[in-house]
């Protein structure tokens, strides 16, 4: 084709050698000719080169005309298609665009909507035409202005052409007004707030004259409906009205095409009513009768009569469904699919895939086409009808429609379809293996088709999977020795093989190999494995893998061969520190075999490693160095936190040092002072300290964000609290000045009380060492013979297995359900212990403060005891013959067969409870007896949300409270009744009471209180399944939030925890059984939701330091009844105002300052117009900004 | 919307390429090459619809493309199009260049960019369809040339005729070589239509 061009062109050159046509001088036919004849790119590159200088030198010399200028640019627009760059000319481009001639201004548009882009520099240059352009009576102008609007304007260049845009809405001639609408629509792409004030203009445009006109405004309003399908359900009879005007053939003759009317037209009405209708029984009832028609009036001989057909079954599966209009539409389906057009056939399959999601039955009529489909020469009839199949998949196709799906994968060579089909092919094998040798098999054909292509996670579960099994040994076994043997086969070929799936094989084989000893000698595998190490790989931690599984065998054959030695050498010195380590550690262990043997030991990828994440191991180190004098460890947070709440008001309390150096002093064992009055260094140190230890105690939980989130208010409030209780500080200066004095006096004896405070900490640390054990024999005895979790768990993938376990429920027969079975089973595990770790989640706030009233005898024990504890992650060893241990380990024993009566006597269960505090043998509570109640009322509170009623626990609480008093701290372990419900102690937790009523019953000393206009009951978050509101209450000394958390739906809501972080400068108070009195404690709420119930927090805060932007910050963690954990945070403004107080202050009180500020100002009063002290009073509150205090007689006493 | 339109000949050299969503230069033309690579390679019997490279960015995008004699007129649009709907709008545009340059050539496209482009305007803007009626784009494109040449001065007029010459070459050369270069005549086109359904 390029000769006939050159020809061509070369017959040009001669016919019409004076050039100056309409863009083809002689220059440019050469240039044309020289870029057709060119071979390579390279040459090609060349000419462009070439060709940019000339037009350099032409645009920038003085005597072109105009006339050239033009041709110039259009040559320009030719070079930067071929994509040489020539910024240097855009200026000139720009320049043409303000010639008053009209060619000109033409070609100076059309280059620069070619050449610019919507964030360039010059663009700004463009404004000043483009706003005369839209002024000018001259349509063609105002045409190009709008249509050069469409292409480079940004965000920023909007405001300053609204108006003018907005005007031509309005212009005479239509074509004008189609054009602004769509400069609209450019505008509501730049910035979608842009122009919804002009909604009811957009309105008014759908009901224009001209049918050009509202098509365009048709097309403006799908975007903004797209955007927010919400606002505009009104439009839909608008719209409706529209189509069946269109389809009864009102518009004129000039808008059918192909005797269709108005199609396009009618195709983007039918995408907005599918969207208007999306989940809208109402509107999708109004609308099945014109979709009906305009299915019906589509002719199906024509492209586009079938794209109006295509565009009806697409409206009729996305809206609510209507099983005629549906069975309608699948009938007409057969019209594209047996049409000989492959482009009627990929509509067909296209529509078929949108209707098999509302109806899989419907597939069943086209399987034979779906079939010729699969096999059809056609890529992308081909990929389409792959997708199909994946959306009609079910348990028993499965197996088929996979082999399909990896058959193509193999054939493939793009990059994109791979990567799409592996993620299609493993969500399948996820949802609907229908068993787990075949899901292994599957798994490694993808990861060997497209190893680099799976997400990392994939590789992570089907490892799980093999580690994990089922509960059959004899099964476990066997897939294990399957997967074990496949991967050993597939290392015969080792190079073929991606990163990922070395990675699993070399984890694989590594931990099971001895399933297969009989089969393959250890010694050849571990050649095998070594023989990896001389690949080449992308992700070079694969050698930590491989190093990994060469340690594993060789604990497993018991000696090293010689070989390895030679082989290992050069990754001593590798590029990656982690393989160095492997490394190192391998060679290190090689000289102690037995070592290495107990620290490899077989089958232990599933027992728990425990992770001391508080490093409480480290707490007799750092206690000692706190002795000595060291400075106490701040979090970041506290350190930041500490500063604003000091920075206010400095010269408040100039006695306290906070140089940590400046007062050492040893601790006195013996000290034992009452803390009344603690300090703020004082709270720092166990703030320090009780960050760690009760982070220890929380460790149960194994899911370690929960556990920094959920200590962190904690440890804030308890921060807070130390501050507070200073004294109630109110606003007023009287407040200020009495604080002052005492706090010089109790400083040093605080700092003594805090390093013994310090110390005990560190005891309640060691208790907590224990916990961990607790959980596990609970975990262990509740849960028979099976492993538990060793990895945590993602919600998402819990939701997915739990989908996948349902599925393979209803769907399958009896040999597909034993996975299922598995897997139900491992579902119900990780609830239970999920339920164990909320529950001993909330109280650890509690635990914290029993461990404090541990006797000063503890703390020797303490300081003998950490020793033996501080080598992680083996489980420390009991502490016998420890005051409290002791008793806490024969509560061990009396814990395991508790929890296993739990599931079937719970008032026994609960009776045994009671008795524990005896058995302790009447010494003060230690810590782990009191987690041991928490675990245990977590087990109640699991069993009872399911089935038993709340009385069950009821009985036992009378006892709780008789109890002696040391104990007394452990009964607020137990969940507070609601003030709310009735007055008998009940075992719920707050918020389960007010089934009925939504409203909130708040405490006495709030109900006559005002709250903030404004913020009462205000919505702060929600979600589909709870919402979050608050109401300010404006209590005469502090500020009192109700939080209440309502449950939008029928179904409970589980595991609901709601905390929250007050702001630094506030003291965070939590209210209690609705009285009076405020319990300092977490800020927290736990609990369940029924479905529409409530739950109420009620916090007060009260001010410590003045603060212009405060913010009090929570989140609200909750499991929802599918069983997926949610999380949702929230924000609520605090404003000085709402700390401010109507100052009143007496007489006397005035009397006392009096004399202690002068201020001396002068005003001229006229006397005559005021008669009584009233009026004077008026008068100079008004000019002085005084506040009147009281008036006596004639006197009047201000401030 | 529309994502960019690119018309190049079988060689895969570019014709017309024009953007409607910003896309770097470097990425414009790696998309022009990627395009004519997967354009290429098909059938002509296949279907016409692609799904598009990934550099068109997120979400779901597809080629809809007509290849008519020498030319490939390839649309990119996003996922709000209808497939069929494109697919007969090329057909709305080249059947509106033939009737403005009589029997549209390669050629044309080459020199006469700036009216093709002004064509496109009228038809397509800012990425959505603007008007689809073949005898309003001609009447908006006729009356834009009337007025056009109605400003310009009396000494451009003579030079007008002048520069005439070269257009009624190219028609003389288009009628020299009918068979080889020449995109398909309405009639043809209204041929394809008929096979199509």
């Amino acid at each position: 084709m390029d000769n006939t061009i050159q020809k061509t062109v070369h017959v040009l050159a001669q016919l019409a050698p004076s050039s100056g046509g309409s863009g083809a001088s002689k220059s440019f036919q050469q240039l044309v000719r020289s870029i057709g004849e060119a071979k390579t790119k390279h040459e090609e590159d060349r000419i462009m080169k070439r060709e940019a200088v000339i037009l350099k030198e032409k645009l920038g010399s003085r005597d072109t005309n105009t006339r050239q200028m033009r041709e110039y640019l259009i040559r320009l627009i030719y070079c930067e298609m071929l994509g040489v760059e020539c910024s240097w000319g855009y200026i000139h481009a720009v320049k043409f665009t303000q010639s008053s001639n009209i060619a000109d201004k033409r070609i100076g548009y059309l280059a620069s909507s070619l050449l610019l882009h919507p964030n360039h520099e010059l663009n700004m240059l463009l404004i000043n035409s483009l706003q005369r352009d839209l002024r000018s009576s001259n349509m063609l102008e105002v045409s190009m202005a709008l249509i050069i609007i469409c292409r480079l304007i940004g965000e920023e260049m909007v405001p300053p052409l609204l108006p003018l845009v907005r005007e031509k809405m309005h212009h005479p001639k239509e074509l004008v007004r189609k054009k602004a609408i769509l400069a609209m629509h450019h505008f509501y792409r730049c910035s979608s707030d842009s122009i919804g004030h002009l909604l009811e203009e957009f309105r008014q445009a759908l009901s224009d004259p001209d049918p050009g006109v509202m098509d365009a405004a048709v097309v403006l309003l799908h975007d903004m409906i797209k955007g927010n399908p919400s606002a505009y359900k009104d439009l839909c009879p608008a719209f409706k009205s529209i189509l069946s005007q269109i389809i009864s053939r009102r518009l004129p003759q000039t808008f059918e095409y192909h005797s269709v009317p108005a199609p396009w037209i009618q195709i983007r009405i039918l995408r907005i009513l599918a969207i208007l209708g999306t989940d809208d029984a109402k509107i999708s009832e109004d609308v099945y009768d014109v979709i009906e028609a305009t299915l019906g009036s589509a002719e199906c001989t024509s492209n586009i009569g079938q794209a109006i057909t295509y565009e009806c079954i697409r409206t009729i599966s996305s809206i609510y469904p209507k099983p005629s209009l549906i069975q309608k539409a699948a009938n007409t389906i057969s019209r594209f699919l047996v049409s000989s057009s492959n482009n009627w056939k990929y509509l067909g399959i296209t529509a078929l895939a949108a209707l098999v999601l509302i109806e899989p039955k419907y597939a069943l009529n086209h399987q034979m086409t779906v079939i010729e489909c699969l096999d059809d020469p056609d890529e992308t009839l081909k990929r389409k009808t792959l997708d199909l199949l994946y959306k009609m998949t079910n348990p028993s196709n499965v197996t088929v429609i996979t082999e399909k799906l990896i058959a193509y994968l193999r054939k493939t060579t793009d990059e994109f379809i791979k990567t799409d089909l592996v993620s299609k092919i493993t969500q399948l094998a996820e949802r609907f293996a229908p068993d787990n040798s075949w899901f292994i098999s599957t798994m490694n054909s993808v990861f060997e088709l497209g190893g680099s292509l799976v997400r990392r996670e994939v590789a992570h579960n089907l490892m799980r999977l093999i580690a994990e099994g089922t509960e059959d040994e004899d099964l476990d076994k066997e897939l294990r020795g399957n997967a074990v043997s496949s991967y050993i086969a597939l290392l015969s070929k080792p190079q073929e093989l991606p990163d990922v799936l070395i990675k699993i094989i070399c984890w694989v084989v590594g931990e099971y190999v001895y399933e297969v000893e009989d089969e393959y000698q250890v010694e050849d595998v571990l050649e095998k494995i070594t023989g990896l190490l001389q690949l080449e790989f992308k992700d070079i931690r694969t050698y930590s893998w491989i190093i990994n599984s060469i340690a594993r065998l060789i604990a497993l054959i018991g000696y090293v061969p010689e070989y390895l030695h030679s082989q290992l050498a050069v990754y001593l010195a590798w590029e990656d520190t982690d393989v160095q380590q492997r490394c190192s550690e391998l060679f290190e262990f090689s000289e102690k075999l037995e070592l290495m043997q107990a620290v490899l030991p077989l089958d232990s990828a599933c027992e728990d490693l425990e992770i001391d994440a508080s490093l409480s191991f480290l707490d007799s180190y750092v206690s000692e160095a706190l002795v000595q004098g060291a400075s106490p460890y701040k979090p970041p947070h506290m350190r930041v936190s500490q500063k604003a709440s000091q920075s206010p008001k400095p010269q408040q309390r100039p006695s306290i040092k906070f140089e940590p150096y400046a007062t050492p002093s040893r601790p006195i064992a013996t000290s034992h002072v009452t803390s009344s009055s603690p300090s703020l260094a004082r709270k720092e140190l166990t703030d320090s300290l009780s960050s760690s230890s009760s982070v220890g105690g929380a460790e149960v939980t194994r899911d370690r964000e929960s556990i920094s989130d959920e200590s962190k208010p904690h440890t804030q409030s308890t921060l807070k609290s130390g501050i507070q209780s200073k004294g109630n500080q109110k606003w007023s200066r009287t407040g200020y000045a009495k604080a002052a004095a005492p706090v010089i006096v109790d400083n040093i004896s605080n700092r003594i009380d805090d390093v013994s405070e310090s110390v005990r900490s560190s005891t309640s640390s060691i208790d907590d060492i224990k916990e961990p054990k607790a959980e596990t024999a609970a975990n262990a005895t509740s849960i028979k013979g099976s492993s538990i979790e060793a990895v945590p768990q993602i919600p998402v993938e819990q939701a997915k297995k739990q989908q996948l376990a349902s599925a393979l429920f209803t769907g399958l027969s009896g040999p597909a359900q034993r996975p299922s079975k598995q897997r139900r089973g491992r579902e119900e595990r990780e609830r239970g212990s999920s339920k164990l770790n909320t529950n001993a989640n909330d109280d650890k706030g509690k635990t914290q403060e029993t461990s404090q009233l541990i006797d000063l005898e503890g703390i020797d024990f303490s300081t003998t005891g950490t020793a033996p504890v501080a080598a992680p992650p083996s489980p420390p060893p009991p502490e016998e013959g420890r005051g409290g241990g002791g008793g806490g380990g024969s509560l061990f024993d009396q814990l395991q067969v508790l929890s296993n009566e739990t599931h079937v006597h719970e008032d026994e269960a609960s009776d045994t409870l009671l008795m524990k505090p005896s058995q302790g043998g009447g010494k003060p509570l230690t810590e782990s007896s009191t987690s041991f109640n928490d675990d245990l009322i977590g087990l109640f509170d699991g069993s009872s949300s399911t089935s038993t009623s709340l009385t069950s626990g009821q009985p036992s609480l009378p006892p709780v409270s008789s109890l002696p008093s040391s104990f007394d701290t452990t009964t607020s372990l137990l969940p507070t009744p609601s003030p709310s419900s009735s007055p008998a102690p009940t075992l719920l937790a707050i918020m389960d009471a007010p089934l009925s009523s939504n409203t909130v019953k708040l405490p006495d000393a709030l109900n006559n209180v005002t709250s903030v206009s404004g913020w009462n009951k205000k919505e702060l978050v929600s979600d589909g399944h709870i919402r979050l509101s608050v109401t300010k209450l404006l209590h005469p000394d502090k500020l009192a939030l109700v939080l209440t958390l309502s449950n939008q739906k029928q179904a409970p809501i589980t595991s609901v925890n709601m905390s929250c972080t007050p702001p630094s400068n506030t003291k965070g108070l939590r209210w209690k059984d609705g009285e009076e009195e405020e319990s300092e404690e977490d800020l927290s709420w736990t609990g369940d939701l029924e479905g529409f119930a409530n739950g109420t927090l009620i916090l007060s805060l009260v001010p410590k330091g003045p603060s212009i932007a405060m913010n009090l910050k929570g989140e609200i963690l909750y499991t929802d009844n599918t069983k997926t954990q949610r999380r949702l945070f929230y924000d609520i403004a605090l404003y000085p105002t709402d700390f401010m107080r109507p100052y009143v202050q007496t007489t006397p009180q005035f009397a006392e300052k009096w004399g202690s500020y002068s201020n001396e100002k002068k005003l001229s009063l006229k006397l005559d117009s005021i008669k009584t002290p009233d009026d004077l009073m008026k008068l100079v509150s008004s000019r002085f900004n005084f506040h009147e205090i009281q008036i006596i007689g004639l006197c009047g006493v201000f401030h | 919307m529309i994502k960019a339109i690119l018309v190049f000949n079988n060689q895969g050299k570019p014709r017309l390429v024009k953007f409607f969503t910003r896309y770097s230069e470097d990425d414009q033309q790696t998309i022009i090459k990627e395009v004519y690579h997967m354009v290429s390679k098909r059938d002509d019997t296949v279907c016409n619809f692609l799904e598009g490279p990934s550099r068109l960015g997120e979400g779901e995008h597809r080629l809809i493309y007509r290849h008519y004699a020498t030319l490939y007129f390839i649309f990119c649009v996003d996922a709000s199009e209808s497939e069929l709907g494109i697919l007969d709008l090329i057909q709305v545009f080249v059947e509106t260049l033939d009737r403005c340059f009589e029997n549209v050539c390669e050629l044309d496209l080459i020199f006469h960019v700036d009216k093709v482009h002004n064509i496109l305007q009228e038809i397509c803007m800012g990425g959505m369809v603007l008007e689809t009626n073949i005898t309003e784009v001609v009447t908006h494109i006729e009356a834009q040339g009337k007025v056009e040449k109605s400003e310009s001065s009396p000494t451009m007029s003579i030079k007008s005729t002048v520069s005439s010459a070269p257009n009624r070459a190219i028609s003389a050369v288009k009628n020299i070589q009918n068979s080889s270069i020449k995109l398909p005549t309405p009639s043809k086109i209204r041929s394809l239509n008929v096979k199509l359904s």
